[in-house]
């Protein structure tokens, strides 16, 4: 099967040349980035806070979350992003088939991370690790384990949702590529929302898994 | 017919993909080691080396315009004002203004 060529990137108003177009896209996912930025970085602040307080606390809860699970999902997650970004550079030398096989695999690899993530819940769950009336009584004497844990169900919460977007922006740019009507810089913007989710989970791996591990 | 990404390019990323994979296994290999009051920061130091080669080369930062590396900074810059900010409040409250759990064993570090 020949691959499909999509036609040459139209250049729309306002926007005089193909760069000044990919300069605004790129620019615009930024300050969209930025907002990201600050909407994780409130619940960051709160854990910082509260781990400063409540630093026994958090070992002794920090050392209840699956450190095996969290360090796997940590691989899947930063493989993904090294998958999409072959997926930007193939989009962008034109190789759609390559390009959609990648996507597709980066998609593939966001679900094995939720599959595992949603495992770890559950395990977290039947464990009273969740906060409320079933928390563990044996934790719930130590202060501070309990908002341990909200942040933590907040945070992988929140991530996890972002995730689900990303894997169903990148399953529809998976699509598109396949059906070759799409600019390349579409699927750059994809691969840096992408990417982002990576950097707050490269952040929240070290605070929710690694602490209180060493006693 | 088969159009690829150029090697070099292939190559950054590949190399990119095994650093972060290495400093993933270096940082959760670490926090079995007692390092006291430096663990923290030494898992911090290297979620930062990875999060610089993630937004270096996989999001472009490096190839990227003025304009668009300053957008990028500016969330980082604002995030670090409210941090600062939140840190001059907590720092300089007083004990007795903390939050405490009836059961509380009066434990904290």
């Amino acid at each position: 099967m020949a691959e499909t060529v999509p036609a040459p990137a139209p250049v729309v108003e306002p926007y005089a040349t193909t760069a000044q177009q990919h300069e605004a896209a790129t620019l615009g996912m930024w300050i969209f980035l930025a907002t990201e930025i600050l909407f994780f970085g409130a619940l960051f602040t709160a854990y910082a806070v509260y781990r400063h307080w409540f630093g026994q606390g958090f070992a002794a809860a920090g050392s209840h979350t699956d450190i095996m699970l969290g360090s796997i999902n940590t691989a899947v997650l930063l493989t993904s992003s090294a998958v999409m970004a072959l997926a930007v550079e193939s989009a962008k030398a034109g190789a759609w088939r390559g390009a959609t096989a990648l996507l597709g695999v980066t998609a593939l690899l966001g679900l094995v991370f939720l599959a595992i993530k949603i495992s770890e819940w559950h395990s977290e769950y039947t464990e009273h690790l969740l906060p409320g009336a079933h928390f563990s009584p044996d934790l719930q004497s130590i202060p501070g384990t309990s908002l341990f844990f909200t942040l933590y169900f907040a945070m992988t919460g929140v991530h996890a949702l972002h995730l689900l977007i990303g894997i169903i922006f990148t399953t529809t740019l998976a699509i598109r590529c396949k059906r070759g009507n799409i600019r390349p810089a579409l699927v750059e913007m994809g691969g840096l929302y992408w990417h982002f989710i990576d950097v707050v989970w490269i952040f929240l791996f070290p605070l929710l898994y690694l602490n209180g591990r060493a006693g | 017919m088969s159009r690829r990404p150029p090697p070099s390019v292939r190559r950054t990323i590949i190399f990119a993909w095994a650093a972060l994979l290495l400093l993933l296994a270096l940082t959760a290999g670490l926090a079995f080691l007692p390092l006291g009051m430096f663990s923290l920061p030494v898992s911090l130091l290297i979620a930062v080396a990875k999060v610089v080669i993630v937004m270096a080369l996989f999001m472009e930062l490096r190839h990227a315009s003025a304009i668009v590396r300053t957008a990028a900074f500016a969330g980082f810059f604002w995030l670090s004002i409210l941090m600062t900010l939140v840190a001059a409040d907590y720092g300089v409250r007083m004990e007795r203004h903390l939050p405490e759990r009836p059961a509380s064993t009066g434990q904290r570090d």
